[in-house]
């Protein structure tokens, strides 16, 4: 904040106070006549004016959506480079905890990880299939092939919400079939908004996971692996680190509640960028339809729960 | 309890509870570094604001004396502008240059509280506003050329990942 000129007069005591003068016009006020800048929002009134300093601006700011904020920038110059402004959009990511307030580690584009906000969302995209394949690749569709079952999960139980949560309250999951189905989708670590120095310092874990359940009447082999990598490329020197669920054989007439695999990467050490989630399965009774394992709420998130 | 006395900027002294003051970290860092007495009958300056504004502000320092102290962090401080207590709700229910002024003193005095409610109350009269009423309502001067708002509009279609 800065200092303003002030012809005010005072014993020794108002010394310290002088320090922190707040940018108050008082225009036309005798005595009490500070420096404004000339940029500052003026308020007029009828026979004064006070203007707010743009760090107060900016606090004022920060309460406001992205919505207001951008009617705000249309309204004139100052708004608008107030809106573009790094401490804004640090206050914003700190207050509704996009960023973590308590490390040494900074995001150099403030704005641009306040809209990306890749520690707090689901970096894997279309997680039980509401919005039907895409996002993922599919491998393998054996059978009568992967399809995505708009309620429930037939003859599985009832998701718990946490599940159809992820699916943005969908209650829609994926289900193979006789043959393998396998489907994968490989994140850009980059592009999801955590940029190089955060990934190779900082190095946020990540919690990585799915549920999957069976059909009551059939059984099934499932599986799922999760492989951070240095590049996009099926080579072995490119892989860090993986984590291999099954494959599990779930028997026939088995329990068909939904369950949770999850596994945590932390300290994986500097170079990664993207992490590859896959997952298959197929039925054991070789039965057309769709009676292989169901998966939904497929997950990376940045955690730090560890 | 011990009271200390407040000067406002127009020579009116203000006798308070030190409790009420202290909500002032600039009171309260004063106090601390320059070792100064309760019993002290000098009042301190507060050359920054008038008599009505301290006045207005010591009432909500008074209300709002016992609750527990602001978070460190900003982690914890609210983001919603839809929370302020009924009474700051009445409390800033004061014409626009009153609002600024406490604004002003509330930063000046480093009343986290009073700040945050303060600003969000501003934020609160820009919600859901197009940039034509926002001006109107802060009596901005449009400054941009028309070929800048088209400029302005293409830069800020930000759009949240979600």
């Amino acid at each position: 904040m800065g200092v303003h000129a002030s012809s005010f007069k005072s014993h020794d005591r108002n010394k310290m106070f002088m320090s922190k003068l707040p940018q108050i016009v008082k225009n036309g006020a005798s005595e009490e006549t500070y420096v404004a800048s000339e940029d500052q929002v003026k308020l007029s009134l009828s026979d004064e004016s006070v203007s707010l300093p743009n760090e107060i601006i900016i606090v004022v700011l920060s309460f406001l959506s992205i919505e207001d904020l951008q009617n705000c920038a249309r309204t004139c110059h100052l708004f608008r480079d107030l809106t573009l402004s790094s401490s804004l959009w640090k206050m914003k990511c700190i207050r509704e905890k996009r960023f973590p307030y308590n490390t040494s580690y900074c995001p150099s584009d403030w704005r641009k990880f306040y809209l990306k906000q890749p520690f707090t969302r689901n970096l894997i995209r279309n997680a039980s299939g509401q919005n039907d394949f895409q996002h993922w690749e599919i491998v393998k569709n054996g059978g009568d092939r992967f399809i995505v079952e708009p309620d429930k999960g037939h003859g599985s139980g009832e998701k718990p919400p946490e599940l159809i949560a992820l699916a943005g309250g969908k209650n829609c999951n994926f289900a193979t079939s006789y043959g393998w189905c396998s489907k994968r989708q490989v994140i850009d670590l980059l592009s999801e908004g955590i940029e190089e120095r955060l990934l190779d310092e900082m190095q946020p874990a990540f919690k990585v996971g799915e549920w999957y359940a069976a059909r009551f009447d059939c059984g099934n082999i499932y599986s799922m692996k999760v492989t951070l990598l240095k590049k996009n490329s099926e080579k072995e020197d490119s892989i860090i680190d993986f984590f291999t669920f099954g494959p599990l054989k779930t028997p026939q007439w088995a329990p068909s509640n939904w369950k949770e695999v999850s596994h945590i990467f932390q300290d994986y050490g500097p170079g990664l960028r993207y992490i590859k989630f896959e997952h298959e399965s197929k039925d054991t009774q070789f039965w057309a339809g769709h009676y292989g394992a169901k998966m939904a709420g497929s997950y990376v998130k940045v955690t730090f729960e560890t | 309890m011990p009271n200390i006395k407040l000067q406002s900027s127009d020579g009116e002294v203000f006798d308070v509870d030190v409790d009420v003051a202290k909500q002032s970290i600039t009171i309260k860092t004063m106090l601390e570094d320059l070792g100064m007495d309760e019993d002290d009958d000098e009042a301190i300056p507060l050359p920054n604001v008038n008599s009505a504004i301290l006045g207005k502000v010591l009432e909500w320092c008074q209300f709002h004396k016992d609750d527990p102290p602001p978070p460190e962090d900003e982690e914890n401080r609210e983001k919603r502008t839809d929370d302020l207590c009924g009474f700051d709700i009445d409390f800033l229910k004061v014409d626009q240059g009153t609002l600024f002024e406490l604004i002003l003193a509330a930063n000046y005095l480093d009343i986290k509280g009073l700040l945050d409610a303060s600003c969000k109350t501003v934020a609160n009269m820009i919600k859901g506003k197009t940039p034509e009423e926002i001006r109107k309502t802060f009596n901005i001067k449009n400054d941009f050329t028309p070929a800048e708002e088209e400029q302005v509009r293409k830069e800020n279609s930000w759009c949240e990942e979600k």
